[in-house]
């Protein structure tokens, strides 16, 4: 229902008008997106099918679908990319419903000081990723961390090997992104919920339905097409977010063990130099993705109307 | 307005778009729509125009850090003032990234003039066609009078002048807790049992003997060399499944489980910060830690890394010289002031300062002689560590064998794997990417 | 502003609201905390056994170095310059294209919304290596201008996204009797669904915003001249592999979030005045 217009019911000089009207509402966007990304893009695709590497990094030449098979003849392939599958599942979860939980606790009206926490609540996100990542890694030391300090101390247990033992590490590095990443889901969740009106609470007050049944009959229906589009792209980003993992996890330590996707693409092309390689990788990256957002956004119905 | 902004090292180059004072004012006027315009045109101003005057500059990209990053910054001052016609302009980049940088702009027809960082990088940015021999511009007699480290060569061309050989790790150790170092391997063993000890009686030791970055194989070379042993053979190809790695990696699990004289499991930071709160005796560090230590309040001694008297060979770290490469892109009519940067940048009035500040090591024949040098005390121990250390290898593979040999290194490190499985993990990881580099 | 629901709030209920908002608020602020003690330490220290807030012998003597030594407040004013224009961009391509989607239409509308999405999918690191050719070609290396650019580009497919759903929860009816008391489609929209979408423009203007105040990769690749730098690439010049100047880079980032802390303060007051008191103006 809410999109009202459909072009080709109107009458003519209306259809006119209303083209050129869309035509400006989108040309910017369309233009500039289109002028930073359509040309790399197409570059990638080359260089994925060529033997560009450290030996031929001016001479090199399309040589077809090898580095494909090379990518996928990597033995870690697949445990890196269920790895990576993990890492995005569970923070995303995790940035959601800690997100839309807080979101939803500040809304309530009795909530005093609501400017005060939530400029508290988006710390995490104000802060250069490049400085927090590396203090939670100090945190998570053995010896001088935080963590430890307060297990040990405070709480009589023993010390973690946080960043020695490949799970611990793992676990450290997701700790800190969701850490990292709750905010935003908060500020978008508490944007949603402006939207919804208060009479239809009331409404189910009068009907009796508890606080529970209000959140899944109301809150949630209501809060889908703005959630929607910020879950699909956290997915996205999260997938092919290497900062963090990088940071926390000193490049992969132990052992190379905490990699997902996007480090591989990063020490191919630069510390490697096997761009064709490193660009094959991405695209099976972009592959994924793609199919992936396809079948989340059909199910979830987000490019239509949501209500 | 426009010239008020300007900021005052105006770019004569590099810069995207221009705008004439009077065509600025025009862009003013619809301005207050959202304020867009104004700070269009501030963008413009601050990204600064050329003003049409012909100085040259001589772009250099750096990775020096510390005192010798202001170091370098105040002679740089200096040559800019007593020049007029051209002047030099540096911009700092962490190691890797400035190697990684460096390729892509100059792989695309641009970067800078020169570019100053360690001896390994010289082997990929001459395969990648991304530097020019520096023969090209520098003549030999000024070349003639480096010493054998100070020019960095591949392939029988010369590629990189260096301002100093370094980069090599020594034995620090804190005063207050250890009067002395160790000259061997054996005494070494005796002297940090005595200074390993558990203060509060918790059955937790408190401080260790020795202390080093178990993430970085960087830091096991001078096992590596003490019981005999190299990376690679002449050409190139990996040895690192052999006897004497196995000697030198149980040796280091001896040291953790066997005497419990190191800690269980470290890295760079937290070996650092163990030292400098006494909580490890002495650490494996290399020079550009020494001068922490001073401000953090050690009362620190250096010394050469220990003989194994078993083998007979000095654990030898690696040391590398660091110098500048002429970008490929560089202009020729730019060469005469390029190679009067250099000259000023490397030649031995320059060298001398350094030792005489920095006490880095000298690479021209008559600074290394002179007796500025010879009574340098700090200089003269990083000499003798230099004397028994290995070179920087050169092959273009060498960055295979660093992250080849990491992981492995790690997993010996956190006890996850024995000697023999290490040293066989190694080779194959090491294998593996060299081959992978090929496709 | 009426939100009857929490009327009938226990007691219960709202110890638990605050235990929780407490914790989390807790728990976002101690790595910040940790991150101030480090400004505060002196000797250039990241780790250390202490769990105190000030240091001993603490001193500002980081900040003092990072105002006075070196080029902060001009990274700063960069900073601010590049962040404000993609922020105006972003609001204004946004909320247009957001606009359009979710009330037209048209041929390519499920194609564009796709497409949109499709342009986050790729590895940074590999548009490097020809953005970077681009924008030589263009001579754009050096110059905000490429830079704005790419950050507006970067930042769209989420905006738009996310006005577009935003104006699916605006009732069409009220455009409508707009339009019946004839008004244009510009009008309809600027008149009447603009200003009830403002918590969503919010989100966008600090969406926009953030991604250029935090952004490293490209600026690192584009930005040459050391008095150009942004802020995340001059705060990158005080770490090195083995010699990072913990103190300086702890004071800067506390510093770099000051300017977010503030806009998110102004931004917020709009973020709560949403549809319910926009439907009673209009």
């Amino acid at each position: 229902m809410a999109a009202i217009s459909n072009i080709s019911e109107a009458s003519s000089a209306e259809r006119r008008y209303l083209r050129w009207f869309l035509f400006l509402l989108l040309a910017p966007t369309i233009v500039l997106v289109l002028a930073v990304v359509a040309y790399p893009f197409f570059f990638n695709v080359v260089l994925s099918m060529s033997n560009m590497n450290i030996y031929h990094i001016h001479d090199w030449k399309v040589i077809g679908l090898q580095q494909y098979a090379a990518v996928f003849a990597e033995p870690r392939f697949w445990e890196v990319l269920f790895k990576t599958v993990v890492w995005t599942l569970v923070n995303i979860v995790f940035h959601v419903t800690i997100g839309v939980f807080l979101a939803v606790l500040l809304h309530q009206s009795f909530v005093r000081g609501r400017g005060a926490w939530r400029v508290l609540l988006i710390l995490p996100w104000a802060l250069p990723q490049y400085i927090t990542a590396l203090t939670w890694r100090g945190m998570f030391n053995s010896q001088f961390g935080a963590i430890n300090l307060v297990l040990t101390k405070y709480m009589n247990m023993p010390a973690v090997d946080w960043l020695t033992s490949p799970f611990e590490a793992f676990a450290a590095a997701i700790m800190t992104n969701i850490w990292l990443g709750f905010p935003f889901m908060m500020v978008i969740a508490l944007g949603g919920l402006q939207s919804i009106p208060a009479e239809l609470y009331e409404a189910a007050e009068v009907d009796g339905a508890s606080a529970w049944s209000q959140f899944r009959n109301i809150t949630m229906p209501l809060l889908r097409p703005v959630m929607i589009p910020a879950i699909t792209l956290g997915i996205v980003w999260t997938f092919n977010n290497i900062n963090v993992i990088w940071l926390v996890t000193n490049g992969g330590e132990p052992n190379d063990q905490t990699h997902i996707l996007v480090s591989f693409v990063y020490e191919a092309a630069f510390t490697a130099y096997r761009f064709g390689w490193a660009a094959a990788l991405s695209m099976v990256i972009f592959a994924i993705l793609f199919t992936f957002t396809q079948i989340f956004l059909k199910r979830t119905n987000a490019v239509e109307a949501a209500y | 307005m426009n010239s008020a902004v300007h900021p005052p090292a105006r770019s004569a180059s590099a810069v995207g778009l221009c705008v004439p004072d009077r065509v600025s004012d025009s862009v003013f006027a619809p301005a207050r729509l959202f304020g867009f315009g104004f700070l269009l045109a501030l963008v413009l101003v601050i990204a600064g125009c050329g003003d049409g005057s012909d100085v040259q500059y001589v772009t250099i990209w750096h990775q020096k850090t510390g005192g010798e990053r202001a170091f370098f910054e105040r002679v740089v001052d200096e040559y800019n003032a007593t020049h007029s016609d051209h002047q030099i302009r540096t911009l700092y980049r962490e190691t890797e990234e400035l190697r990684n940088l460096f390729v892509i702009a100059a792989a695309g027809g641009k970067g800078p003039d020169l570019v100053f960082g360690p001896s390994d990088n010289v082997s990929i940015l001459a395969l990648t066609e991304t530097i020019a021999p520096i023969t090209e511009i520098i003549p030999d007699e000024f070349i003639s009078r480096f010493t054998s480290e100070g020019i960095v060569s591949w392939k029988e061309k010369k590629w990189m002048l260096a301002d100093q050989v370094g980069n090599h790790l020594m034995f620090v150790y804190n005063k207050d807790i250890l009067p002395s170092a160790p000259q061997t391997l054996g005494e070494m063993v005796n002297m940090l049992d005595s200074v390993t000890v558990d203060l509060d009686g918790d059955g937790t030791i408190d401080r260790y003997g020795l202390t080093w970055n178990y993430t970085e194989p960087y830091f096991f070379i001078p096992f590596l060399t003490g019981f005999g042993g190299w990376m690679m053979d002449s050409e190139g190809n990996p040895t690192l499944d052999t006897p004497e790695m196995v000697a030198a990696v149980q040796y280091l699990l001896d040291l953790r489980d066997k005497y419990h004289l190191i800690p269980g499991s470290t890295d760079y930071d937290t070996a650092e910060a163990m030292f400098k709160t006494g909580r490890a005796a002495a650490i494996i560090n290399g020079p550009w830690s020494w001068s922490g230590y001073e401000s953090a309040g050690i009362n620190y001694g250096l010394a050469r890394l220990p003989f194994n008297e078993k083998t007979g060979y000095w654990l030898s770290p690696i040391y590398s010289a660091k110098g500048y490469s002429i970008n490929i892109n560089t202009p020729e009519e730019k060469y005469p002031i390029v190679r009067s940067v250099v000259e000023y940048l490397t030649g031995p009035s320059m060298q001398t300062r350094m030792a005489d500040e920095l006490a880095t090591i000298p690479v021209v024949e008559s600074v290394l002689d002179s007796d500025a040098v010879r009574e340098n005390q700090m200089l003269q121990l990083s000499l003798s560590q230099v004397e028994s250390g290995r070179p920087m290898p050169t092959q273009p593979q060498l960055r295979q064998f660093w992250d080849g040999m990491r992981g492995p290194y790690q997993l010996i490190m956190n006890g996850a794997v024995s000697a023999e499985e290490g040293a066989r993990l190694m080779q194959a990881e090491v294998e593996k990417r060299i081959r992978d580099a090929f496709l | 502003m009426a939100d009857s629901k929490s009327h009938r709030a226990t007691l219960g209920g709202k110890i638990f609201t605050y235990v929780a908002i407490a914790l989390f608020a807790l728990i976002s602020v101690y790595p910040v905390l940790r991150i101030v003690t480090i400004s505060l330490r002196p000797g250039n220290q990241l780790l250390s056994t202490s769990l105190a807030l000030i240091p001993e012998n603490a001193t500002l003597d980081n900040f003092r170095i990072l105002l006075t030594e070196t080029l902060f407040l001009r990274w700063l004013l960069n900073s601010i310059i590049v962040s404000a224009v993609v922020t105006v961009t972003g609001v204004a391509l946004a909320s247009t294209a957001g606009y359009a989607l979710s009330r037209y239409k048209f041929v390519g509308r499920g194609p564009m919304m796709s497409g949109l999405l499709v342009t986050q999918m790729f590895p940074a690191t590999m548009l490097l290596l020809p953005l970077y050719v681009v924008l030589i070609k263009l001579s754009l290396l050096d110059s905000y201008v490429g830079i704005i650019i790419i950050y507006s580009a970067t930042a769209l497919p989420f905006t738009v996204w996310q006005m577009k759903g935003y104006y699916d929860t605006i009732p069409a009816s009220l455009e409508e009797a707009a339009r019946i008391d004839g008004a244009s489609p510009w009008q309809a929209f600027r008149q009447v669904i603009l200003p009830l979408a403002a918590p969503a423009l919010v989100i966008t203007a600090l969406f926009s915003f953030m991604t250029a105040w935090n952004e490293y990769v490209v600026a690192n690749v584009v930005l040459q001249n050391v008095e150009h730098f942004t802020l995340p690439l001059g705060l990158k010049m005080f770490q090195a592999s083995m010699q990072t100047q913990w103190g300086l880079y702890a004071a800067g980032s506390l510093l770099v979030a000051v300017p977010v802390v503030v806009l998110f303060l102004v931004l917020s007051r709009y973020l709560i005045s949403g549809l319910t008191l926009g439907a009673v103006k209009g």
